[in-house]
């Protein structure tokens, strides 16, 4: 596709986005060229409205997404993140993650894994403040790589947990 | 005679184009209902008298027989009627675990086969049925035929149960406008675009079927955000257990004897949930409310685990966030049910539209809106994830489930052996991480890659769901261009070779009808026209040089000719020279009315 | 004297049309009847909003509301009824007119 997610949902290309406005703009262009407008249209406007309607549904999840738009800011920036050069080798967030796993497997009581999703989500948060000073003012897209890659790692964690809650309750 | 309506300045729409009337139907388990709405309102179209016709079909004297009829005809023939069709659709014979009726074809992955009478039919061909008689006895109390609907499915209907779905609507010869999953029609009902913005939750336990959805309102459109449940528990379940209470070996009873226990035991359901303070009786059996409670926790305790793993996968994590809580499905009314829900939510559940009439109303709006245009809109997600089978039987999600639809996602694979000159892709619907553990929704070969070594091709593969959920995938070798693309149909449903033979076999019957129909049409338009001319040629001919009267009168004979011993395929010609004499004196009508006009007016200056 | 109208308009298509005229959301002088000759065999009505009086209509006025009638389609309707129609499942309006002599399968269109 020729346009990128920030031009076709009208945000500027920054990692610090407003997720109201965000939503509101996916919404408004949604209502304009979902299929459901075109119903009894010819078959050629319909199939635009449903490419068109197709491609709003993907930026939207692009953007909304803390990781994805991490990597569309890098594509933009023209610094692809390539997840085949970047398996972890940070021996630090190894470390960090093992020792996650380990508490994981231990926890047995409703309270223990309340407050590790707490924690972690916690730390999620650090990351993403992270993410913005670096993507958004320093510019280094190395350290924001990096950090492309703990978050995936943490969001993973967090759907464990909370996996693992469900099936105790 | 149809009627005319107001329109913007310059806005006619030519005749014939007028906004079209569309129904919902609601093509349920246990009942189906069809709703209309228009500018007064939204309303169940009572048929037969009644708002619910139960989704029964059955075959007396070779003749189908739907609905109350049917259910009546199972007292006295059993074996000849079918109800909970609806089970049959969302799975293949071999995954059925337990019907009500034989499946011809138990052992098979595919489409289940049920005997009625000496006929064995699908399915597809039952719905069908069902969805004809619906819009038969709609099209009895209107002059303009309505053909157009949208038609709710449960939110968690596999692929090829959409399919299925549309196919049996084709069949009926209904033109189906969209899809729409039947919580996110009961929601609509609810009105609850006029409500606050936040999270609905809407659940839906019918005869078959569970279903949960997580809905988002916000700017007046209705967005899908998260679905789940499961297409093999509901009510029937319940009915089920009563049953095996009473009699331990239910199993071995006749096929008769089990049908008659399952409808003591739905009775014994139904009274409780209305008298949970009365004890039930009928001949030796006996059930008290705690002895329902007792029998339906398993399920209840099912449905609720489903509501927590719905909220996970939306991300939601304050359970105050979510708004309303919306019951729909008849088997909702069991108090153990509403209670559940009430504890886990601390919140009283929304039931004030009847729940067996709530989806239907909704499915009507949404067909009004599409027709009519609307301010809202509805965004709705798929219900299961999609993938290819990569190497050693392991499956590669393409779309997650809960993705918006339309949507349209590529991926690109690669060749894992030298010179490797095709590439198998087989497409898979589930969540489960292995190919057998899910439904295989079709395969094909891309064919003619140029050789290479392993690794080296660029396949891209596009998987793409429409608005109504259904899926086609394109394969592409990216170096040559090489491309194929398919619609998937269901492995195990019916194949398109299937479907023509039956649309062939429904048309066989009513192409004669179909074609005197179009011969008559097209030659009472031609008389018409015909008497008019005569008329005017009297009148007016003078505003006619002589070169264009003989012309229409050549061409005025010649129809003339045609209409005195019409034949079945002269109607072409019919409408062809009719169309040529239209032309032919569209100037003359026009002469004809300025001369009036100019007349009128000298008149009306005097 | 009154001038005789060219067509009667029956209380419910004047209050529907009074409430349409409320309901489009920008001022209105009225409605216009107007003529096209196209359709599957000869002419149909149309009924449009009208934003401004042509020199040429006809006009008919109904306490305030105004119906204007193209010069083209005085003819046609003259001597009709212009009725509002509620139905099973449709509603709209209704000439009902000793000219017609014919009609197609449709309704939409007629012939004079």
């Amino acid at each position: 596709m020729p346009v990128n997610a920030f031009e076709t949902l009208g945000m500027s290309p920054e990692y610090d986005i407003n997720l109201d406005t965000l939503s509101n703009h996916y919404l408004e262009r949604q209502r304009l060229v979902h299929p459901d407008r075109f119903i009894s249209k010819p078959s050629e406007e319909k199939l635009y409205a449903q490419q068109h309607s197709s491609y709003l549904n993907q930026c939207y999840q692009t953007l909304k997404d803390n990781i994805s738009r991490a990597e569309a800011l890098l594509d933009y920036h023209k610094t692809p993140f390539d997840s085949a050069e970047n398996t972890i080798q940070d021996p630090v967030l190894l470390h960090e993650s093992m020792d996650h796993r380990e508490k994981l497997m231990m926890m047995d009581t409703k309270e223990q894994l309340y407050n590790f999703k707490q924690d972690i989500e916690n730390i999620i948060k650090a990351v993403v403040l992270e993410m913005k000073n670096n993507l958004d003012a320093l510019k280094d897209f190395h350290k924001a790589k990096k950090l492309i890659l703990r978050l995936k790692y943490l969001e993973k964690l967090l759907t464990e947990i909370k996996q693992k809650e469900a099936a105790d309750s | 005679m149809s009627l005319l309506q107001i329109h913007e300045p310059g806005k006619t729409p030519q005749p014939h184009e007028e906004k079209s009337v569309a129904i919902g139907i609601d093509l349920g388990t246990t009942n189906s209902v069809v709703g209309f709405a228009d500018e007064k309102g939204v309303r169940i179209l009572s048929i037969d008298g009644h708002n619910l016709v139960p989704s029964a079909v059955g075959i007396k004297d070779k003749n189908f027989v739907i609905g109350k009829d049917a259910l009546k005809l199972r007292d006295s023939n059993p074996q000849d009627v079918i109800t909970s069709i609806k089970r049959l659709i969302s799975s293949s014979a071999k995954e059925i675990p337990y019907f009500n009726h034989k499946i011809e074809n138990k052992e098979q992955d595919a489409m289940a086969l049920v005997k009625l009478e000496d006929q064995i039919l699908n399915p597809v061909h039952l719905s069908s049925e069902i969805l004809k008689y619906l819009k038969n006895k709609v099209n009895d109390k209107v002059e303009n035929q309505i053909n157009q609907c949208v038609i709710t499915v449960p939110a968690y209907f596999p692929e090829s149960a959409r399919v299925a779905t549309k196919d049996a609507a084709k069949l009926a010869g209904l033109d189906v406008l969209r899809l729409i999953s039947e919580p996110t029609a009961a929601a609509l009902a609810y009105n609850l675009d006029e409500a606050k913005e936040g999270y609905y939750l809407v659940y839906d336990l019918g005869g078959g079927t569970f279903d949960i959805t997580l809905l988002k309102m916000s700017k007046g459109v209705f967005q899908v955000i998260a679905t789940g449940g499961n297409t093999s528990i509901g009510g029937d379940d319940i009915d089920f257990e009563i049953a095996h209470n009473f009699s331990q070996n239910l199993k071995d009873l006749s096929q008769s004897g089990q049908k008659k226990l399952l409808q003591i035991s739905k009775e014994a359901k139904e009274f409780l949930s209305q008298n949970p303070d009365r004890l039930w009786k009928n001949g030796k059996y006996k059930l008290s409310y705690n002895d329902l409670e007792k029998l339906s926790e398993k399920i209840v305790s099912t449905t609720i685990k489903g509501v927590k793993n719905t909220l996970i996968d939306a991300k939601i994590t304050e359970i105050s966030d979510i708004n309303e809580i919306i019951l729909v499905g008849g088997s909702t009314r069991l108090p153990s049910i509403k209670n559940a829900l009430k504890d886990y939510f601390s919140k009283e559940p929304l039931c004030s539209i009847n729940p067996d009439e709530v989806v239907a109303l909704g499915a009507a709006l949404q067909a009004r809106a599409l027709t009519h245009g609307s301010d809202k809109l509805l965004l709705d997600v798929t219900p299961l994830s999609l993938g290819l089978e990569t190497m050693g039987g392991m499956i590669e999600k393409v779309i997650p489930r809960n993705s918006a639809i339309p949507c349209s996602i590529a991926q690109e694979f690669t060749t894992y052996q030298d010179g490797q000159n095709a590439l198998s892709i087989h497409v898979l619907q589930g969540e489960r991480e292995m190919v057998d553990q899910c439904q295989s929704l079709g395969k094909f070969i891309l064919k003619g890659i140029p050789p290479m070594s392993a690794g080296m091709a660029r396949i891209l593969v596009t998987f793409t769901l429409d608005a109504d959920g259904l899926l086609s995938v394109t394969a592409r070798e990216k170096t040559t261009g090489i491309q194929q693309s398919i619609h998937i149909k269901p492995s195990y449903g019916l194949s398109h070779e299937q479907m023509a033979t039956m649309l062939k076999e429904s048309y066989e019957h009513a192409e004669e009808d179909v074609k005197q129909r179009l011969l008559t049409e097209a030659c009472v338009d031609a008389q018409q026209i015909l008497n008019v001319l005569t008329t005017a040629l009297e009148n007016d001919r003078d505003l006619l040089s002589e070169a264009e009267f003989d012309q229409i009168r050549t061409t005025s004979n010649e129809l003339a000719a045609l209409l005195e011993h019409p034949a079945l395929e002269d109607r072409n010609k019919v409408v062809g020279v009719t169309k040529n004499l239209e032309s032919l004196t569209q100037e003359f009508a026009e002469r004809r009315i300025n001369k009036a006009v100019n007349k009128a007016l000298k008149g009306s200056e005097i | 004297m009154a001038k005789k109208t060219p067509i009667t308009v029956t209380q419910a298509a004047a209050d529907q049309i009074r409430n349409l005229l409320d309901q489009r959301g920008k001022p209105s002088v009225g409605i216009r009847v107007g003529i096209r000759t196209r359709g599957c065999s000869g002419h149909s009505y149309t009924l449009e909003y009208a934003d401004d009086i042509q020199p040429m209509d006809e006009v008919v006025d109904l306490n305030g509301v105004k119906i204007l009638i193209d010069p083209k389609a005085i003819l046609f309707v003259l001597g009709t009824e212009m009725d509002f129609v509620e139905e099973d499942l449709e509603n709209g309006f209704k000439f009902q007119n000793p000219n017609e002599k014919g009609r197609c399968g449709c309704g939409e269109s007629f012939h004079v």
